[in-house]
């Protein structure tokens, strides 16, 4: 009866609050209920093994729509390629990597405005070897190879509301210029030539100025034209492997709230909008650079993350439990507000996996479990722009290293060169546990990851596959092992660092199963299921 | 007259080449011809392993699956009937045509194959049929006389 009454006065705080998953909060990102938001996270990209990836991003709003799109490989999330589109109203923008012999490339037929050259030829992937390599190597490998998987993230940058007619003056000339004409923006390159010289960016928080991006794109958290919030990014993915002809869909993860204070809206206009140049040429200002914004964008209301309001409610609702009252820097609350978001204590998804051909069909599943903001926690080379904490980005730790409160919610660096000595170790890892279980109760009891031999997650996006299944032919895939004479089931997963224990790891992923089906003609397919993720508890 | 010592350098450097040549015979380890004997057979090796390749995918991008079947390595074919290698193939692409840009030997009876792969995507989220290049690696194998492709399981 006690439980009863404890269980519906969670629901009924739980349903106050928002009713979800994860409590959204009037100043906390939170993952999207119905798939819009600000901010989305493609979970896995490869041009492994004959696969490509294609992406779309509609703008649902009547406002145009600058978003940043930034590649990042699956070691260490090191920047590989990002550019810029600027949406038209209920525009969409479509493009795809393959690969291109030895490095992915990006390919598009799209019209819409972008900045940062498209062409349905491809265009290879060649800048972002200089995020890994040289002084910015971190210890992983330093060929093009390593750009061949990852994730994918799009970030709003701002969004302008182009009147028509314009008015006298016009608010928004270069806004106006991403707008179609017989299926072409009309002015595409004034938005290029704007966010390639500084002079055009403009400062955060001025007044609507025509001619500046900031004075342009001044909407974030508010959409004008409803006074509704504003949530315009819908995106879609697509698996597709070119050699055996098979494709899988699926959505990527949409934050909302993800630049939303208490009065809705982001303290300086435009803030989020930066120049598509390297910092030494955006004024040497980082937050001014390609580099911003991201899933660490600092915001700018005090520190009241996610994890002060979980806590909050936590003391609220159970009153005893544990969550430790971390003090975050104002350059930190930005990556803690979205890990906070992202937080799971737990992964849960289905597998198949038979091999007796002569028994019918044959299955493979591979996982996908990506922490798109572990390097602002684990990557620390102070002197290094590419570096998740860097003294630019203002979150950089000094020597002597990274400590334990530094890292959590993980448990190992992956760079720190303000350790004595220096780490370059190439890999993170954190520890998981594991129950590997078939469709009839059966607990395998004798699994093993191979080829470590140790159940651990060591990089940014990783891929885990069962009993050697493989299909996306990912060279940092760990194989789940088990003897038993199980054909399919379902996974729960874990995290179990030391440092994760309270509030899990921010984790989002998928499992792809494929199945040939030796009884019918030329039938081969895969299909694509988004993990169940298992919050902290509230 | 600068025809003329044109001429005469050649032949010069022509008599030196031959002398030079003639002295150093016995310490080549490869002599010329055998040199130019092996650079033919592997550009013959290289020729027939390419159209081993390009007749496969012939065969796929006509759909006709019992030939590209027929150039799965004999191991394969042993294990596996034209029907499972038939099933590992769905239908959401249409493959066009092939261009091969790398062939490495790796010994005398193994070979990766590089090749750019054309096709044609009815894709869901492009909503039209879209024309896809991707690179892919082939493994290939030397036995029984001839090229075979192979095949994972």
């Amino acid at each position: 009866m006690q439980k009863t009454m404890m269980k519906s006065l969670t629901m009924a705080v739980g349903i106050a609050l928002g009713g979800l998953g994860v409590l959204p909060s009037a100043q906390a990102v939170y993952v999207s209920a119905n798939n819009l938001g600000q901010a989305l996270i493609f979970p896995y990209y490869t041009v492994r093994g004959g696969w490509m990836t294609l992406f779309g991003v509609t703008n649902t709003s009547a406002l145009t729509v600058a978003v940043k799109v930034r590649f990042r490989e699956a070691y260490n999330s090191r920047d590989v390629f990002d550019f810029n589109i600027i949406l038209s109203p209920y525009d969409v923008w479509t493009g795809w990597v393959a690969d291109a012999g030895d490095r992915p490339a990006l390919f598009s037929e799209d019209k819409s405005c972008t900045v940062g050259a498209m062409s349905p030829n491809g265009i290879p992937f060649t800048d972002g070897l200089n995020t890994y390599t040289g002084t910015a190597a971190d210890g992983g490998p330093t060929t093009p190879d390593r750009m061949k998987e990852g994730y994918v993230e799009m970030i709003m940058m701002g969004a302008a509301n182009v009147v028509t007619p314009a008015g006298t003056p016009d608010l928004t000339p270069l806004a106006r210029g991403a707008i179609h004409v017989n299926g072409v923006p009309t002015n595409c390159q004034a938005l290029i030539d704007a966010f390639t010289n500084y002079n055009q960016l403009g400062t955060a928080g001025m007044a609507p100025t025509a001619g500046f991006l900031r004075g342009e794109f001044q909407f974030y958290g508010v959409d004008p034209t409803s006074n509704r919030s504003l949530n315009p990014l819908k995106g879609t993915f697509a698996l597709v492997n070119g050699a055996k002809g098979l494709n899988a869909v699926g959505l990527p993860v949409h934050l909302e709230g993800y630049a939303w204070r208490a009065d809705r809206d982001v303290l300086d206009p435009g803030i989020f909008m930066t120049s598509q140049l390297p910092k030494d040429e955006a004024g040497g200002k980082y937050y001014d650079s390609y580099n911003e914004p991201s899933l660490g964008s600092r915001y700018q209301d005090s520190v009241s993350g996610y994890l002060q309001v979980h806590r909050n409610y936590n003391e609220l609702i159970f009153g005893q439990r544990p969550i430790p009252a971390v003090a975050f820097s104002h350059n930190t609350a930005g990556a803690v507000r979205t890990t906070g978001a992202l937080e799971a204590v737990g992964l849960l998804n289905e597998w198949s996996r038979r091999t007796n051909a002569a028994a019918g069909w044959v299955t493979a599943t591979d996982w996908v479990i990506t922490f798109p903001t572990k390097h602002f926690f684990v990557d620390n080379d102070p002197d290094n722009e590419y570096a998740g904490r860097n003294s630019f980005r203002g979150n950089a730790v000094a020597a002597p290293g990274l400590t334990a409160d530094d890292l959590t919610p993980f448990s190992q660096s992956f760079v720190d060169t303000a350790a004595s000595p220096v780490v370059r170790r190439g890999k993170s890892c954190d520890s998981v546990s594991y129950q590997l279980r078939n469709r009839e109760e059966q607990r395998s009891t004798t699994s093993l990851f191979s080829p470590s031999g140790s159940s651990q997650m060591c990089y940014e996006a990783n891929v885990l596959t069962f009993n050697k299944g493989a299909i996306l032919e990912s060279p940092i895939a760990q194989s789940i092992n088990y003897p038993e004479n199980f054909t399919f089931g379902w996974l729960n997963v874990r995290f179990s660092g030391a440092n994760a224990a309270n509030m899990g790891l921010p984790a989002v992923g998928f499992g792809i199963t494929s199945r040939d089906d030796g009884s019918s003609t030329l039938l081969s397919e895969a299909g694509l299921y988004n993990h169940t993720i298992v919050r902290p508890a509230l | 007259m600068r025809l003329f010592r044109f001429f005469g350098v050649m032949v010069l450097t022509l008599l030196a080449l031959m002398v030079t040549l003639a002295i150093g015979a016995d310490q080549q380890p490869v002599p010329p011809a055998e040199t130019a004997s092996a650079a033919e057979s592997l550009q013959a090796r290289r020729k027939a392993l390419e159209q081993r390749v390009t007749a496969k995918w012939d065969a796929l991008i006509r759909r006709d699956f019992a030939a590209a079947y027929s150039f799965t390595s004999p191991a394969y074919r042993k294990l596996y009937s034209k029907e499972r290698f038939q099933s590992t193939f769905g239908n959401k692409v249409g493959w066009k045509r092939i261009e091969i840009t790398k062939v490495d030997f790796k010994g005398d009876d193994a070979a990766t194959v590089g090749l750019n792969l054309y096709v044609v995507y009815n894709g869901f989220v492009e909503g039209k049929p879209i024309d896809m290049k991707t690179y892919v690696e082939e493994p290939w194998v030397y036995a029984e006389g001839q090229w075979w492709y192979l095949m994972e399981n």
